[in-house]
């Protein structure tokens, strides 16, 4: 993805919702996207979707995917180097944020290492319902580096899959991809309750997705990550309106079209039930008012097409 | 610790006096029921391997091997045969100077009693004696992992050596196994493992950064012919890259000769160059292995992302 520096101050802009314009936080310049701004944004758009296809030349298309990544190079108070290979770049209120291949890495800016600390003290005290654990800390951060940076900034590197990439990335979805992508954030909002937590940046750069096997995460921001009804007052409500203004902001029409049922729109534009338990539970039901109940189609094979040793016929 | 001379006849004494050979089982030679407060890791502060008349350039090695289970076999490989092959061909090829070896028992922090068991730094006779007051608890299994991790936290934060202190060396680490290694340490299995208060879960990149500023470590992964023996070494292969490698179960008889070619590789030798000497049965079958190991020496320096 490319990175726009305002042509006023030449810092990094931030892009809008709908990806068409972008935005510097330093001196307000805005900056409507030209076509060559949309073309990479296509171009890199088709070449991931290309990547997450699983066929036998993949392998080689995700390299080529990140031949183009550009580079930035950090120095730790320790003479250690980092490197960093990324493809999408953004300037956030606390850090700048590089999305690389296998990890997110945060540069805190000057002033903001507790802001670095309290991501890590955030993401360490998840917990996880004994039965499910693996599974449901595979969508949250593992912190893979932590260093001081020789500006004596701090610099926090977070795990990611490959195949994942933040929302805004995607541009506009249509209803049965929002669906799935509510069903994700829904069960992150449930973990979020479990611990008693409210992440009120749930957002189109702080979810990432893996459009493959329809898996969302909620990486980004744990600075602002506080416990319920704590310092700002924070409640389940928050979690819970994040999600929609982000998935309403990921949606390709509001009009009511096959893709886009009623009962999707309703969700979208309802407030939010008393917990993340009662509202995956509402969702849960406008979910088959939307789409209908999950079919079961026999297929014509039986288990010996299926089971036996190779060569068996 | 670590002062003495390892010698051959205290190993045939040693041999005599606890009746090993390799008709003895593991629970024959591990006889312990529950482990020695001596060896708990919790109940350890630190392990030194200090300089000493004997010892005066001490290079600390460290052997942890996975006690979950029915990994009573490997205990057993390390006991009656690779630890007494191990230290004398170190020795004999000089892989590294003045070796002295702890034994780790690993088990698993999220289910185990004794999750980490760790002997003494020790030149002689009693790093095998020492092995043997270990307890195989073959707790662990059916959680995606074991915790070889907590070798990695305890080297690195709980280990004093003189080869660092005094001249910036590093020691090395073997960690031994059949399985993944759980992703991170959380501030429980700190605390339960090591009686130690962290702030932040610590994740095995983390671990192994900070471990390598004083320890070249490297894992042998031990292939057991089932589906997810190339899944499972490719995950140790992604974390450890260059610093893994296989072992067939069937080849565990050569585990001494594979962690000492590894030392000399680590030393500067070619793989070819460590192998040499060797019969030539017991080259052919550790060559594959050994083909793994790739030493890059700006492991440390930069670090990418």
């Amino acid at each position: 993805m490319r990175n726009l520096n305002c042509k006023n101050c030449g810092s990094a802009m931030i892009y809008d919702v709908s990806s068409m314009m972008a935005h510097c936080r330093f001196c307000g310049t805005s900056y409507v996207l030209d076509h060559k701004d949309t073309d990479y944004f296509k171009t890199f758009y088709r070449q991931m979707i290309e990547s997450s296809s699983k066929d036998e030349d993949r392998k080689q298309r995700d390299d080529s995917l990140w031949e183009n990544a550009d580079t930035m190079s950090f120095t730790t108070q320790e003479g250690q180097v980092i490197e960093l290979k990324y493809l999408h770049f953004y300037s956030d209120k606390c850090a700048d944020v590089f999305v690389t291949r296998r990890n997110i890495a945060f540069h805190f800016r000057a002033g903001m290492n507790d802001q670095a600390e309290h991501f890590r003290r955030m993401v360490s005290s998840l917990d996880y319902p004994s039965a499910d654990t693996r599974a449901l800390s595979d969508f949250f951060p593992r912190v893979t580096g932590a260093f001081v940076l020789d500006d004596g900034t701090s610099l926090l590197v977070i795990n990611k899959r490959e195949e994942e990439y933040p929302l805004r990335l995607f541009g506009k979805l249509g209803g049965r991809h929002i669906a799935w992508i509510i069903s994700r954030l829904e069960n992150l909002c449930c973990v979020l309750e479990y611990n008693g937590l409210v992440h009120p940046e749930i957002d189109l750069d702080t979810v990432y997705i893996n459009p493959g096997n329809h898996t969302a995460c909620l990486y980004c921001n744990w600075w602002s990550v506080e416990r319920k009804n704590s310092e700002h007052m924070l409640t389940s409500a928050d979690n819970l309106k994040g999600l929609r203004k982000t998935v309403k902001a990921l949606l390709e029409t509001e009009e009511v079209t096959p893709d886009t049922p009623q009962a999707l729109l309703d969700f979208i534009n309802s407030e939010p039930k008393f917990d993340a338990y009662e509202d995956f539970a509402y969702w849960d039901d406008l979910l088959i008012k939307a789409f209908g109940e999950r079919k079961f189609i026999k297929m014509d094979t039986e288990d010996s097409d299926i089971y036996g040793k190779q060569g068996d016929s | 610790m670590g002062r003495g001379s390892y010698r051959a006849t205290d190993w045939a004494a040693l041999r005599t006096s606890r009746k090993l050979s390799g008709d003895s089982t593991a629970v024959q030679i591990f006889d312990s029921k529950a482990a020695n407060n001596s060896v708990r890791s919790n109940l350890v502060k630190t392990r030194e391997a200090r300089d000493n008349e004997d010892s005066p350039k001490s290079t600390p090695v460290i052997i942890g091997f996975d006690v979950t289970a029915s990994m009573g076999y490997l205990a057993k490989e390390i006991a009656t045969n690779a630890l007494n092959n191990m230290i004398t061909t170190i020795l004999s090829k000089n892989a590294v100077t003045n070796p002295q070896v702890l034994c780790a028992a690993i088990g698993d922090v999220k289910s185990d009693r004794y999750p980490l068991q760790v002997t003494q730094f020790e030149s002689d006779i009693r790093m095998v004696s020492q092995l043997m007051t270990l307890c195989l608890e073959g707790g662990g299994g059916g959680n995606g992992g074991e915790s070889y991790n907590l070798l990695w936290y305890f080297a690195s934060r709980h280990t004093v050596t003189d080869c660092y202190e005094k001249r910036k060396g590093k020691g090395l680490i073997f960690s031994i196994g059949d399985d993944k290694c759980h992703p991170e340490l959380t501030r429980n299995d700190i605390f339960n493992a090591f009686a130690d208060n962290v702030p932040y879960t610590v994740s095995n990149e983390e671990l192994i950064r900070e471990v390598s500023a004083k320890y070249d470590i490297f894992h042998l992964y031990i292939e057991n012919d089932t589906v997810s023996d190339k899944e499972v070494f490719r995950y140790w292969n992604d974390l450890l890259p260059g610093r893994s490698c296989p072992i067939h179960k069937k080849d565990i008889s050569l585990l001494s000769d594979l962690i000492v070619a590894i030392m000399l590789v680590n030393g500067g030798m070619t793989q070819n160059q460590a192998l040499q000497g060797m019969n030539q049965d017991t080259a052919e079958r550790i060559a594959r292995s050994l083909s793994f190991i790739e030493i890059k020496k700006t492991y440390n320096n930069i670090i990418s992302f």
